[in-house]
């Protein structure tokens, strides 16, 4: 069994590997310019190829995608030849990359224009000292040159000399005064923890994508709180007397509120609860970042959109179960040795019917995720959904990577839960 | 020549399945819906009261009225005529989407299953690792990656569509691969592509065909969804998705322009279903 599971999860890693690497190449073949989707349509093509040089696109494909993977920082440090850290100082919202200097204070780098390269020396109590850098080095055509750490992140190649003077944007935020010659953006790679910034938003990826996964999840889980008991009660009864009045209003309720889209049975839902009754606001725009189930309010019509789009598959599922439990010999043989109805239907019947719709219902969670986002996007609700969209139409590659890893790594993770919950239930099956 | 009434051959064949159908009130409501929807496609140009482009400045998200019965969109469009147009957007997106991933899907499926080996573990452990994933992942970087256009739409479709359909062929391919005539054929010495599609798929093809048919519900699902989030035909075109997309951002002055084209999608999809679960439930009933 533990070499069951190891095999499926490293199974899990070769696709996600798999997949980091077609969208890469996918994102790659695409047509488009992120650089030009930041810069906007007035942008130069100084200014876009200055763009593209910060983002680190004009490095050939697999350096993107071994920096992206594994990062970059042990390699750029040769070039800075002082060791890099990222790490946040006192007075500082974010954290940053610096270099280490020998005298343990934490420098960057900044090009002024009429002052030339700024040195800012950063003491560990918050300290922080100015100077002009004298120390520039000589390339092999003797022009003086200097490696450094500039204040967005980037290793920079400064020239003293003819150094491009104009205006760029650094990592989409800031307007920077000069520019280097050439930038590599420093990254600790996804396997340590980084899935870096993103193009859209100017915002690294990992805080937005927890925020964003911690939506999510409460939705579905607050709808799968309504869904499992309803739609377990509704197809055990239904498929207890197959073909009763019941039976006949659960299947074809079933039936129609699983085929209706979501963002058809979502809008439904707006305009009954809150345009024509009024009782619900129709959107889910958060103000500030509240967690969602500080405005209990804001969750109903996404709730209950999901709810109706997953209730019908999991009773479908149950009822047919059920009627199959139902005719199975064992039920018949309980039924002839005299046992009580209401005995035969909770020891034998339904114990054995819920087997089935509780593995299916986790091999689901790819639909599901697919009706998450599209409610999502209904409601504008921010959850990780609404996050994988904007950033798939703005081509914000590290966005999209790392909300692809997070979706296979459920999708697959929860195939191999199933399995493994399946073997519990039902021994007669074992893994090897 | 028969001369009883009942028509022969395939036509008889039809005729069964059709009295299946009408043996269900439900199945029967869906091919009612359904075959609604396809003389609405056809006749689009003699139903529209307006051209589904023109745009009446005078009548921006205007209410139902007199000459626009179902009331005028964001940009002042007939909405009736818009619905109209768009049923033949997605009846014919849907089929042809299908067609190509049941095409794409049943050739991998025979030659897996037919050579078996290393060709039929490397085909299925790729397709397996594509169905492992989720649907819409795969539909948002298909689409952000190539831009959304009506061929785009088919090419993802049939990408998510074929591992599923290879499934099923492969197992079929599996099953059929060890009767006699397969034998008999393999011992004349014919080619495997002859013994691919002129001996086993014949004989596969009822599955097939039903598998499609409930596929075509589940296209036009995910056409309308790959509209609605943007991701479908480019905008002046009439598609339901998108027509509710650009609905949703007016639905407090325009209520009905978002209602309608839900209306319209929901109807079909739920048509396919009753119609397809219909026929499999009384089908399986007279058995």
């Amino acid at each position: 069994m533990a070499k069951y599971i190891l095999r499926r999860l490293v199974f899990m890693l070769l696709t996600m590997l798999l997949v980091s690497i077609a969208v890469f190449l996918i994102s790659e073949a695409a047509p488009g310019d992120v650089a030009r989707h930041i810069l906007g349509q007035f942008a130069s093509p100084e200014q876009v190829e200055l763009m593209r040089e910060q983002l680190g696109l004009t490095q050939p494909l697999y350096v993107r995608y071994a920096d992206w993977l594994i990062g970059n920082d042990w390699r750029l440090t040769r070039l800075v030849d002082m060791p890099l850290k990222f790490t946040i100082i006192a007075g500082k919202t974010e954290p940053q990359w610096y270099a280490v200097a020998p005298d343990g204070t934490l420098r960057q780098w900044r090009l002024k224009k009429d002052e030339g390269l700024i040195e800012y020396r950063f003491a560990q109590d918050g300290t922080q000292e100015l100077a002009t850098v004298t120390d520039w080095q000589l390339d092999e055509e003797g022009e003086e040159i200097f490696w450094g750490v500039d204040t967005a992140n980037h290793v920079v190649l400064w020239r003293k000399e003819g150094a491009r003077r104009q205006f760029g944007a650094a990592a989409g935020r800031a307007m920077t005064e000069g520019s280097g010659e050439r930038y590599y953006p420093i990254r600790k790679g996804l396997l340590r923890g980084d899935p870096g910034i993103s193009t859209r938003t100017g915002r690294p990826v990992g805080p937005t994508i927890v925020r964003r996964m911690r939506n999510s999840f409460t939705l579905a889980a607050i709808a799968f709180a309504f869904i499992m008991p309803i739609a377990l009660l509704l197809g055990l009864l239904a498929g207890l007397r197959e073909g009763s009045p019941l039976d006949r209003s659960v299947s074809l309720f079933s039936l129609i509120t699983t085929s209706v889209p979501e963002f058809a049975s979502g809008v439904f839902l707006i305009l009954i609860f809150a345009f024509w009754l009024e009782l619900l606001p129709g959107a889910a725009v958060f103000v500030d970042d509240i967690a969602p189930w500080q405005d209990p309010k804001l969750l109903v019509l996404p709730v209950l959109t999901l709810t109706l789009v997953e209730i019908g598959y999991v009773a479908r599922m149950t009822r047919a179960s059920m009627i199959e439990v139902m005719n199975a010999p064992y039920i018949r043989t309980a039924f002839l040795k005299g046992l009580p109805y209401r005995r035969v239907i909770f020891k034998h019947a339904v114990r054995n019917a819920l087997m089935a719709p509780i593995t299916v219902i986790m091999l689901h969670v790819n639909w599901l995720i697919g009706g998450i986002v599209v409610v999502e996007s209904v409601f504008g609700y921010p959850g990780l959904g609404m996050y994988m969209l904007d950033s798939a139409l703005f081509k914000d590659i590290n966005a999209i990577e790392a909300g692809a890893m997070v979706m296979v790594a459920l999708a697959v993770g929860t195939q191999l839960v199933a399995d493994v919950i399946y073997t519990f239930l039902n021994p007669r099956i074992r893994y090897t | 020549m028969q001369t009883t009434g009942k028509p022969s051959g395939p036509g008889r064949q039809v005729w069964e399945n059709l009295s299946i159908v009408f043996r269900s009130r439900v199945a029967t409501a869906g091919l009612v819906i359904i075959l609604f929807w396809i003389l609405v496609a056809i006749f689009a140009p003699i139903l529209a009261p307006h051209d589904p482009l023109a745009q009446d400045s005078s009548a921006i998200n205007q209410a139902p009225s007199r000459q626009y019965l179902l009331g005028a969109d964001n940009l002042g469009r007939d909405i009736l005529s818009r619905l109209i147009y768009g049923s033949r957007t997605i009846l014919l997106l849907a089929p042809l989407s299908v067609l190509c991933s049941v095409a794409v899907g049943t050739l991998l499926g025979l030659i897996g299953g037919y050579f078996g080996g290393l060709i039929d573990e490397v085909v299925m452990r790729i397709l397996d690792a594509i169905m492992a994933f989720p649907t819409i992942l795969l539909y948002l970087i298909i689409i952000a990656a190539i831009g959304p256009s009506a061929l785009n739409v088919v090419l993802a479709i049939t990408f998510v569509g074929a591992p599923g359909v290879a499934r099923l062929v492969r197992s079929l391919t599996l099953d059929i691969r060890t009767r006699d005539y397969i034998r008999a054929a393999e011992t004349r010495g014919e080619n495997p592509f002859y013994i691919m599609f002129l001996e086993i798929l014949p004989n596969a093809r009822g599955p097939i065909i039903i598998d499609s048919m409930l596929r075509v519900g589940y296209a036009i699902f995910s056409i309308g969804t790959l509209g609605f989030l943007g991701l479908g035909l480019p905008p002046p075109t009439p598609d339901w998705g998108g027509m509710i997309s650009s609905a949703r951002k007016f639905i407090w002055t325009n209520p009905l322009g978002v209602l309608w084209p839900a209306l319209a999608i929901s109807s079909l999809v739920v048509a396919l279903n009753l119609f397809a679960d219909g026929l499999r439930e009384e089908s399986t009933r007279y058995q």
